[in-house]
């Protein structure tokens, strides 16, 4: 999430996630959190 | 130049210095950066053209402002670890003897959803408030302004170690917050 993985590490963090259920939830957990700051404030209703 | 347009933009100053404030812990610089914002903003309406909403449209000009400060390296002082900021073994009891989580983590589902929820931005920025002042700082810097931990640690002149630790810290702390605020009430 904030710094650039080499190839192997990468391959490695994949297959833990894909047999770590709770791994899993947590990476989307933190996924769900990036894309909510980024779009922080959120919509104003007026246009 | 139209009053209403005025009255329009000013009425979110309020909002923006809230923004600037998090990233700029000088209250000065921040209601100048914001000031240069709302002034942009009269100057180049003619270019927004009701694209989006006024406040995102505003916020994007903010963000930009803020980084040209942020790489200006006009803030000369250093960011001072604060034991605020958290300690080592904080989040410990998340996880058991053998470094798997003592809780399976809660589905938080579909973000966009979530996220058409004004409610919720509005629990988020509790949430950020809610953190120490460095950690919410280095946490905007990131996420927020999207700048690269190589950036964020030279102006705040930190090790990388501490940019990831604090960044570690500010996400396990904001998970905790939203936990509690938000999703509590939902299904795992």
């Amino acid at each position: 999430m904030d710094r650039k993985a080499g190839f192997a590490e990468r391959v490695a963090v994949r297959l833990h996630l894909a047999i770590c259920e709770s791994c899993g939830r947590f990476a989307r957990q933190m996924e769900f959190l990036r894309v909510a700051i980024r779009r922080y404030p959120g919509e104003d209703e007026r246009r | 130049m139209n009053p209403t347009l005025q009255d329009e933009i000013e009425k979110q100053r309020p909002y923006l210095l809230r923004i600037a404030r998090l990233q700029l812990r000088n209250e000065a610089v921040a209601e100048d950066v914001v000031q240069d914002t709302l002034i942009a903003a009269l100057e180049g309406w003619h270019r927004f053209a009701g694209k989006s909403a006024v406040r995102t449209w505003l916020v994007g000009i903010l963000k930009h402002k803020i980084i040209d400060q942020i790489r200006r390296g006009s803030r000369e002082v250093a960011l001072v670890i604060d034991v605020a900021d958290g300690q080592e073994g904080d989040f410990d009891a998340l996880f058991d003897q053998a470094g798997h989580f003592a809780e399976v983590p809660r589905e938080w589902g579909d973000p966009e959803r979530t996220l058409e929820q004004k409610r919720f931005f509005e629990v988020l920025e509790l949430c950020l408030d809610g953190l120490s002042p460095n950690l919410a700082r280095i946490f905007m810097m990131r996420e927020f302004l999207g700048l690269e931990t190589e950036e964020i640690c030279k102006d705040l002149q930190i090790t990388p170690t501490n940019c990831w630790v604090m960044l570690y810290r500010a996400r396990m702390g904001l998970r905790a917050c939203l936990e509690q605020r938000w999703f509590q009430g939902s299904a795992a």
